[in-house]
């Protein structure tokens, strides 16, 4: 209980997708939840490395992380 | 039967799914295409993830082959994490790999795109090199591991067809055990049926399609240039000689030696 409580008031600075955020997610996935992505075909790299599906609820995010966040899209 | 990294396929085009007037126009181009291979690309979430499930739920309703592309990507190390980023999302080892040198050209950076390559390789990736006709560079891409080569036939999205016959038709003959794909610059039908006259295993092509007026006739229209470019090869096609060569037979000709006859 005491370190949920300790969770809810961490704030940590990411750069995801080349912006500057404030969020309080601890891992990849929280940080899809609090972000509100609802799409369903994601990757997801953190400082360039690959954080695959099956690691998005135990790898953690700490303050300063680049994040990037992408999608299936048209290509040539 | 096309074969890439040990996999083979009956349709000799790789499709771009890029530009297209609407997704369903893309679909069906698809389709009437005969391709069994699209290329897709990897970009940042837009719009909380909802374009990317669109764009995915069309492509795996096609049922083909998923080639992804570092597009866009100007050094070795952009490219070697989008490859590994789209290795994650469309779960494959194929990629496309691009390293731009030059952004009025999109001309590729062949010493970066032979260093990625064998970053990749040796990552496990099946790469599928975009390249320019240069036969050094591409030997030494085959060399390093690759089962594919993909030289341009122009500028990407020019339609200008195949400027240098000389090279590529020379990298051809070189390069035999290597599946040769023309990637980039095709604008006609007559293109890509001239690519595979020359003897190149495939093309890939975008915009030629999906920036026709009809982007559903114009794939349809490919894939019978294709049909009968490969044809012709297969046939064997005559050597081009310098004079002429009478194709009805000379023997019996009315009139022959008589009176007025004239023959020089």
């Amino acid at each position: 209980m005491q370190k949920a409580a300790l969770h809810e008031k961490t704030v940590i600075a990411l750069t995801i997708n080349g912006e500057r955020k404030q969020v309080r997610a601890i891992t990849p996935r929280e940080l899809l939840t609090e972000l509100e992505l609802e799409g369903e075909f994601f990757a997801i790299a953190v400082n360039r490395r690959v954080i695959t599906r099956t690691r998005w609820d135990e790898s953690i995010l700490r303050d300063g992380d680049s994040v990037e966040i992408v999608t299936p899209r048209q290509g040539g | 039967m096309l074969e890439l990294y040990g996999q083979k396929f009956s349709s000799r085009l790789l499709i771009g799914t890029a530009r297209y007037p609407s997704l369903a126009v893309m679909q069906e181009a698809v389709k009437a295409s005969g391709a069994e291979i699209v290329t897709v690309s990897v970009r940042r979430e837009n719009a909380g993830g909802k374009d990317g499930d669109a764009f995915w739920n069309i492509i795996r309703e096609l049922n083909v082959k998923v080639l992804p592309n570092t597009a866009g990507c100007y050094s070795v190390e952009d490219a070697v994490s989008t490859a590994e980023l789209a290795r994650e999302l469309f779960n494959t080892k194929w990629i496309k790999l691009e390293v731009i040198g030059d952004k009025a050209t999109l001309q590729p950076d062949v010493v970066g795109t032979l260093e990625a390559t064998k970053i990749l390789l040796a990552d496990g990736f099946e790469v599928f090199p975009y390249c320019t006709e240069d036969l050094t560079v591409a030997k030494r891409l085959a060399d390093a591991g690759c089962k594919v080569v993909m030289p341009w036939g122009s500028q990407i999205g020019s339609g200008k067809g195949i400027l240098h016959e000389e090279a590529l038709r020379r990298m051809r003959a070189e390069l035999r055990g290597v599946s040769l794909v023309i990637d980039a610059g095709l604008g006609a039908p007559s293109h890509a049926a001239k690519a595979l006259e020359m003897g190149y295993d495939a093309v890939l092509l975008n915009t030629a399609v999906a920036g026709s007026g009809d982007p559903v006739r114009m794939a349809k229209a490919f894939a019978h240039a294709l049909d009968a470019g490969r044809a012709a090869f297969e046939a064997g096609m005559m050597k081009p000689r310098e004079i002429a060569q009478p194709s009805t037979p000379v023997t019996g000709t009315p009139f022959a030696n008589t009176a007025n006859a004239r023959s020089s």
